[in-house]
């Protein structure tokens, strides 16, 4: 495991372009720790994760995993997308198999255990067999969350992945992924994007707040862990923190002769809480 | 009103074929017609037994009656024109030739699908493997596809003669025909589907960080299957085309000979009961392939 660090990492899609989708990103993600990337739609959340998934370079500044370059894809580090990103052609348990294989040379019934194991862990015993048109939207992002614990990679890297799923399976997801990651032995770290403000307070022990292309606020979750949503939602500190990031969300930190007239005609248009819990009145 | 309907549609093959075996037992020349009169009709039992088997199967009333239908309107041509007509032998006289010529038929049968199978096999191989290695490779791609765009649309029976020159026999220049004639489809059907590739999938394979095979065989490899079998499905009529173009090129043995040597003497007989063989062949090859395709695409949502 080592230490992620982003280093005044510029971004833009072409060298003749003059925007950027990255402007001069620093931050470090430190072994085992959980941070998550929250910000309005178009602020380059997704774009810090495919530069730190190897998808995307750095047009500028470094970006380091244990002191080396991030030059491509890689072993250590594992990915779930928003979409349901499992190959239509395996089974459920084949589609974690396969993960598996791709980072461990042992015998097929190792592989075929581990999976199963995986897969049960994540509530999908007795699907195994099932084909990914076969299961709901949800039990497929379970299937993709397996896959990346079975793959066991140092880092895992989620780009809004609960983000298509029902609120009430969302809800669901959450918990599981709280509780697997209490539950390893070895803390992975993970990046993990997301517009839900409740999310990334449940979930996060740093919470990094992106906004025109740039980290505009590095914040601590102030919650120990293991965690439960009903104890932290019931104390003070999690509504203070919320209206907190909130706030951030709605531009309500900064004075109001600085906002461009669009943002205050309709702040709620500008990102879209991807669930009942993630909007607050 | 739609209960009599269906009453009247579920009788009419019976009823068809009743009118068909009376036709055919009146025009026939007994004893000379009694082994062609036998095949016909034990055919028509055969097609009879096929829609018993399937008679939950609305449609199989319908097609049935087609079947039965048309050769009622062929055993009636001789009524119809006055005489038999050399052109146009009753069905009785032809379906004596799947008796008689029965030894024939087997060994074109099998010369035909050893070299139909054989040029389809080097095809896929070469056109799938090739179009796999060009779907990883730009570059490999941007030298290819200009070339296949020039030389897929050139049919390969335009080039028949030169190639029987040039080949050492008759059966390497139809092997290489049908095989020239299937490949070009079959790699440009492979890059085209992979230039489309899904950017979803993409970026899954991608940060797994899969070597070379395992991107080709587990990933390209299935995510053409299923453009694939729809192309083959339209090229096994065009197969079956080279095949007879190039049997007719100066083969001794095989479906298209028979109709070419057969139709040499005017021996209209053989050469139509040589199409209803044909026909046969490429209506069970195509519904084996449709029996591959429903196993190995179980995976889509179609299926």
């Amino acid at each position: 495991m080592a230490t992620i660090e982003f280093k005044n990492v510029d971004f833009k899609y072409s060298n003749n372009s003059t925007e950027n989708i990255l402007n001069n990103v620093s931050f470090t993600i430190k072994e085992g720790e959980f941070v998550s990337i929250i910000g309005g739609s178009g602020c380059g959340k997704s774009t810090t994760l495919s530069l730190l998934s190897g998808l995307n370079h750095a047009s500028g500044g470094s970006v380091t995993i244990g002191g080396k370059a991030v030059t491509g894809p890689g072993k250590d580090r594992g990915v779930v997308f928003q979409h349901y990103a499992l190959f239509p052609w395996m089974r459920a348990k084949r589609n974690v198999e396969f993960g598996i294989r791709q980072v461990l040379k042992a015998d097929k019934k190792t592989i075929s255990e581990k999976a199963e194991k995986y897969l049960k862990l994540v509530g999908l015993e007795g699907s195994e067999h099932l084909f990914p048109h076969q299961l709901s939207g949800g039990m497929q992002q379970r299937v993709a969350i397996a896959r990346l614990l079975a793959m066991e990679p140092d880092i895992l890297l989620m780009d809004e992945p609960f983000g298509a799923i029902d609120a009430k399976n969302r809800v669901a997801l959450q918990e599981l992924l709280l509780n697997l990651l209490d539950s390893e032995d070895e803390k992975k770290s993970v990046v993990f994007v997301t517009h839900d403000i409740d999310e990334a307070i449940l979930l996060s022990d740093r919470i990094l707040f992106m906004r025109d292309h740039e980290i505009y606020r590095d914040l601590k979750v102030p919650f120990e862990r293991p965690r439960s949503r009903e104890e932290i939602t019931a104390s003070d500190t999690y509504h203070e923190f919320r209206r907190e990031l909130f706030d951030l969300f709605y531009d309500n930190d900064i004075p109001r002769q600085d906002k461009e007239p669009e943002q205050q005609k309709s702040p709620v248009l500008n990102f879209g809480f991807g669930s009942p819990i993630g909007a607050v009145g | 009103m739609k209960k009599i309907f269906d009453r009247i549609y579920k009788l009419l093959p019976h009823v068809l074929l009743a009118g068909l075996l009376v036709s055919t037992a009146v025009q026939a020349q007994f004893p000379k017609d009694t082994v062609g009169y036998i095949t016909l009709a034990a055919l028509m039992l055969a097609v009879e037994a096929a829609l018993i088997i399937r008679r939950r199967k609305w449609s199989a009333y319908g097609i049935t009656s087609i079947v039965y239908g048309l050769v009622l309107i062929w055993s009636l041509y001789p009524v119809i024109n006055g005489r038999e007509s050399f052109l146009f032998p009753p069905p009785q006289r032809i379906s004596a030739i799947f008796v008689s010529d029965v030894l024939v038929f087997v060994k074109s049968i099998f010369s035909s699908l050893w070299l139909l199978v054989l040029s389809f096999v080097v095809a896929m191989v070469l056109g799938i493997g090739f179009g796999l290695l060009c779907g990883k490779n730009k570059r490999l791609q941007n030298v290819v596809m200009p070339i296949a765009r020039v030389l897929s649309p050139v049919p390969a029976l335009i080039y028949a003669p030169y190639v029987v020159a040039v080949m050492p026999n008759f059966t390497a220049a139809a092997l290489f025909i049908i095989t020239s004639g299937l490949f070009w489809p079959v790699l440009i059907n492979v890059i085209v589907t992979l230039q489309r590739f899904d950017p979803k999938l993409k970026d899954a394979t991608e940060v797994m960080d899969l070597g070379l095979f395992s991107t080709i065989a587990h990933i390209y490899l299935p995510y053409c299957m299923p453009s694939l079998f729809n192309t083959l499905a339209m090229q096994i009529s065009n197969a079956f085309l080279l095949l007879i173009g190039a049997e007719l090129m100066g083969m001794d043995s095989g479906l298209g000979w028979y109709v070419k040597y057969n139709s040499d003497f005017s021996d209209y007989v053989r050469v139509i009961a040589g199409f209803i063989v044909i026909g046969a062949i490429i209506a069970l090859v195509n519904s084996g392939l449709e029996r591959v395709r429903a196993k190995v695409l179980l995976w889509q949502q179609s299926n």
